[in-house]
């Protein structure tokens, strides 16, 4: 089954009788493996077109997923959105997870990026620190907030206190009519300064936040 | 008699197939994919075009834009969900709109206002298609009224064809898990507003899709004029009236219950 110098297959042909085959019997089934030839081609080129498609309609649609969980990342914990994909990424190596499965997840919310690294039960590296004090289970406030950066587990209950006043500062304020990143920019930069602020008040009493910036911790536990 | 007409006919489409795949082979320091949006803009004779990716209903991104006011076409319609590039794709005919400031009933009631503000008098929609397999559309725009002439509209078709064809070939040289890198370096997917949507998600509690109606509802009426009306989008996977179930008994939101439009 040959086309233009390419074999694609073989056409096998058996019979009972012993002997040898005759040319009209040759030519026939020759056609018969061209016509067969050319309806296979013809399906993988119409296939070929679909399949392209739907890999680049997946492959934007993953892209899309990421974004969406490096956001909630971002937002959860507090960290801008390399890190936030850092995170994303440390922790699918650390899980042995697909990063687009995982990214699919927490967007569609079956795993909370608050909590996402005590669903899998797994040691997480991130929140290393906490092996070292013995800590066995992974279900410790602490560890539920290993992704936003342990030893600030406290403040995601403070986060919901943030939330209201501040989202309606946004609705309330009259935005002048710039892009929706703008707003968000400046929403955003508003609440991380009422974060730092929660921090700096928490370290002076808290010894967990003695073990160091979210920022340091991470950059600690990715070797 | 008929055998001549046809191959009349013939050597004219390869005239101008030839035509436009010798513009597109034309060095460019901008990149395959914006000669395209380039080239159908000079064939067509229009004053700016843009090609926009979309899957199902819902605009997806916009490959390339000429201009800054076929780039506001797109995110437009990015935007508001409707217009010709929406319209051409999810139907798979061509979209003809010789006048925006004339029709009898305004076609895109939240598309035409910004669009003829910002410069657009006349805009067209070509399916961007290989066979049954649509990617997205093509976009033209004017800014003077007027159908597009026969010769233009079949140069349109032409690149129309051209462009899913360079699409598909590009992306088939990449990882099947992954956009092709020529497509992500030149389009725009919008992936800051995916990010936003995640955001709002962990602000409201709301699940990402709503997010996205709520960021949308919000660009609506902050971004366009006022009289503009936002809803209902004709992406079907963004219900608003969901979004606004939740408003009202949920937590202050994004856009709430009382500055909702309609």
């Amino acid at each position: 089954m040959r086309l233009r110098g390419t074999t694609i297959g073989a056409l096998n042909m058996f019979r009972t009788d012993s002997g040898p085959i005759g040319d009209t019997d040759v030519s026939a089934a020759q056609a018969l493996a061209d016509v067969a030839t050319i309806a296979i081609i013809q399906h993988e080129a119409t296939l070929g077109t679909q399949r392209l498609n739907e890999q680049l309609s997946a492959a934007l649609n993953s892209r899309v997923v990421v974004e969406q969980a490096k956001g909630k990342i971002s937002e959860a914990a507090d960290v801008d959105m390399d890190q936030a994909f850092l995170r994303l990424r440390h922790h699918a190596r650390n899980h042995n997870l697909r990063l687009g499965g995982l990214a699919r997840d927490i967007a569609e919310g079956s795993i909370n990026p608050r909590s996402f690294d005590n669903r899998h039960g797994a040691v997480s590296r991130v929140g290393a620190g906490h092996d070292e004090a013995g800590v066995p289970a992974a279900r410790t406030p602490e560890r539920s907030a290993s992704l936003l950066g342990a030893g600030r587990g406290g403040w995601a209950g403070g986060h919901g206190a943030l939330q209201s006043p501040s989202s309606r500062a946004v609705t309330a304020s009259g935005l002048p009519p710039t892009s929706i990143q703008a707003t968000l920019g400046s929403r955003c930069h508003h609440t991380r300064w009422r974060r730092a602020k929660a921090r700096v008040r928490r370290s002076a009493s808290s010894p967990a936040s003695a073990r160091g910036t979210p920022a340091s911790r991470w950059a600690s536990s990715s070797r | 008699m008929g055998s001549l007409a046809q191959r009349a006919t013939l050597t004219v489409a390869t005239e101008r197939l030839s035509r436009i795949l010798a513009l597109l082979a034309v060095e460019s320091t901008a990149g395959e994919t914006s000669r395209l949006c380039a080239v159908a803009a000079e064939v067509t004779a229009v004053s700016g075009a843009g090609i926009m990716l979309l899957s199902g209903e819902a605009p997806q991104g916009s490959l390339c834009s000429t201009d800054a006011v076929s780039k506001l076409i797109e995110d437009l319609q990015y935007t508001v969900g409707e217009g010709p590039c929406v319209d051409a794709h999810r139907d798979g005919t061509i979209t003809s709109e010789p006048d925006l400031a004339d029709p009898v009933v305004a076609r895109w009631p939240g598309f035409t206002p910004s669009a003829l503000h910002a410069g657009a008098r006349a805009v067209f929609g070509f399916p961007v298609r290989v066979g049954a397999v649509r990617l997205g559309a093509l976009n033209l725009y004017r800014a003077r009224p007027g159908p597009l002439g026969d010769d233009h509209h079949a140069a349109a078709l032409v690149i129309a064809g051209v462009a899913a064809r360079a699409i598909l070939a590009l992306q088939a040289d990449a990882d099947p898990d992954v956009v092709a890198a020529e497509l992500d370096d030149s389009a725009d997917f919008h992936l800051a507003v995916h990010q936003a949507a995640g955001m709002v998600s962990v602000q409201l509690d709301v699940p990402v899709v709503e997010a996205l109606v709520r960021l949308r509802a919000h660009a609506c009426r902050s971004w366009l004029p006022p009289a503009t009306p936002c809803a209902p989008w004709s992406c079907s996977s963004c219900n608003p009236t969901r979004a606004r179930a939740s408003t009202a008994t949920g937590p202050a939101a994004l856009s709430s219950t009382s500055t909702w439009p309609g």
